[in-house]
């Protein structure tokens, strides 16, 4: 069994979304160990041990993600079906390179597709982001 | 897309998978970081009884450079290709390359050893290996490049034969891939790669990724080189002799126009560097 009907199916989590079944949009994008991966192109069994993040482990209680506060923001999305998994694969990016430069962003997110929104507001989300963590970072600094 | 039923087993180690493999049969595959065998057996084009599973297996994941030689291990993945900084010095086409190979999320799971075993004729190891005369380390031998690809993705790997380790010589000089592609996480239309001897600016080496059945050289355009030819000549040389195949990307007028284009470029470059 797949990775994504697994959770979908099996544990009912419908966040992670199947877009081209094909290993080609990121619509299915999760972690495993911190790492983005395509859960339609690895199997349940491999997880096995492994730690699993979906979109719906990504805000804590009410409090979003700092990445799903910029696509919110900027507003980084239309139809929406490509969101889940274009989170996952930018926060995974800024966990990896937190001040990234454009051809980090291009490169970094070439395994996501969207039909909707030319990926102009997508961009800016992403910087957004990635901002918001430095500043963050910057405070809890004065604070110590 | 649900693939076919198989067994499951994770290898704890090379000689394990290597055993579990025997046991398996002649079908029996190994599952490295699955980014081509998970699409094959979705689309049922193979249904092996037993999977043995070596992703995990960290002791075939590193880079390692002596005096004339990068070793690197069979597992390790693209995402470390692209970001070790020893091979970024020894052998800075490998690590160029393993940057433009598939999607960020396909370069966190798939390994070199992966896309050799695979032997796509877009594989862009593939080319590298054959390019630079590399030797493939398997748990039985060492097989050069230049025998181990035999047909349209078909190898002389046995089936319960691993592949542990990729051996090319330090390469420092001049080089270039210019892999051309509809958007950009795609396989090559067309690839280049060039690579030019470090003491001997008249020497060089062309690869085509995706050019044929199987990757190439074009022995034809590096001797049109080394006599002193412009880039022009190399190019016209290069798509002269090649064969590549018509298909959804373009007829094979568009793919010899493409390679002689790329391969102008390259040359083009790689003098320039
Ligand atoms: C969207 C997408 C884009 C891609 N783009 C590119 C690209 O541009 N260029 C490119 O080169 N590749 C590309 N790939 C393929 C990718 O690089 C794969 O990682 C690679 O082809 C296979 O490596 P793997 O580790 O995933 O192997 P797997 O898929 O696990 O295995 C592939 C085959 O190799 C065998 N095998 C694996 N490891 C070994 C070993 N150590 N010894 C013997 N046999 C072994 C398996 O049994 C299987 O038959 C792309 C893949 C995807 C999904
Ligand atoms: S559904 Fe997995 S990549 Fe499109
Ligand atoms: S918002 Fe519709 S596909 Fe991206």
């Amino acid at each position: 069994m797949l990775l994504v009907h697994f959770l979908r199916d099996q544990l009912g989590m419908t966040g992670t979304h199947i877009g081209c079944d094909t290993s080609q949009c990121g619509a299915c994008t999760v972690w495993l160990d911190g790492d983005a991966v395509k859960s339609c192109t690895i199997f349940a069994v491999q997880a096995d041990g492994h730690k699993v993040t979906t979109i719906e482990g990504l805000s804590t209680g009410q409090k979003l993600h700092p990445m799903q506060q910029a696509f919110h923001d900027e507003h980084a999305l239309q139809c929406g079906y490509c969101t889940p998994g274009f989170i996952m694969s930018a926060a995974s990016l800024l966990k990896r390179i937190p001040h990234p430069t454009d051809e980090d962003l291009l490169h970094g997110l070439e395994g996501n597709i969207c039909r909707c929104t030319g990926y102009v507001n997508i961009l800016k989300a992403v910087r957004r982001a990635a901002e918001i963590a430095s500043n963050e970072t910057r405070d809890d600094e004065a604070e110590k | 897309m649900i693939p076919p039923q198989f067994e499951y087993y994770r290898a704890q180690s090379v000689d394990d998978a290597v055993s579990a493999l025997r046991a398996g049969g002649e079908d029996a595959k190994a599952l490295a970081g699955g980014m081509s065998l998970i699409p094959v057996l979705k689309m049922r084009m193979s249904s092996p009884p037993l999977l043995v599973d070596i992703g995990a297996l960290q002791s075939l994941n590193y880079v390692r450079v002596d005096s004339d030689q990068v070793c690197v291990g069979a597992l390790t993945r693209h995402r470390d290709l692209m970001s070790s900084a020893v091979l970024r010095d020894a052998l800075p086409l490998l690590a160029d390359t393993a940057y433009d190979v598939g999607d960020a999320q396909v370069r966190a799971r798939g390994t070199i050893g992966g896309v050799l075993a695979h032997a796509d004729s877009a594989g862009d190891y593939c080319m590298v290996s054959l390019l630079l005369d590399a030797h493939i380390v398997t748990t039985d031998r060492v097989i050069a490049a230049q025998d181990f690809f035999e047909g349209f993705m078909e190898t002389c790997l046995g089936s319960d034969e691993l592949i542990t380790e990729i051996r090319f010589p330090v390469s420092r000089g001049p080089h270039t891939y210019i892999k051309f592609r509809r958007r950009r996480s795609d396989w090559a239309v067309i690839g280049v790669g060039v690579q030019r001897s470090l003491d001997d600016a008249r020497a060089c080496r062309i690869g085509l990724t995706n050019a044929g059945f199987t990757v190439s050289r074009a022995p034809e355009a590096e001797e049109v080189y080394s006599a002193g030819g412009t880039a022009d000549d190399v190019a016209a040389a290069a798509a002269a002799h090649a064969s590549p195949l018509a298909d959804l990307a373009g007829d094979v007028e568009y793919k010899k126009a493409l390679i002689a284009e790329l391969t102008r470029r390259a040359i083009t470059e790689v003098g320039a560097q």
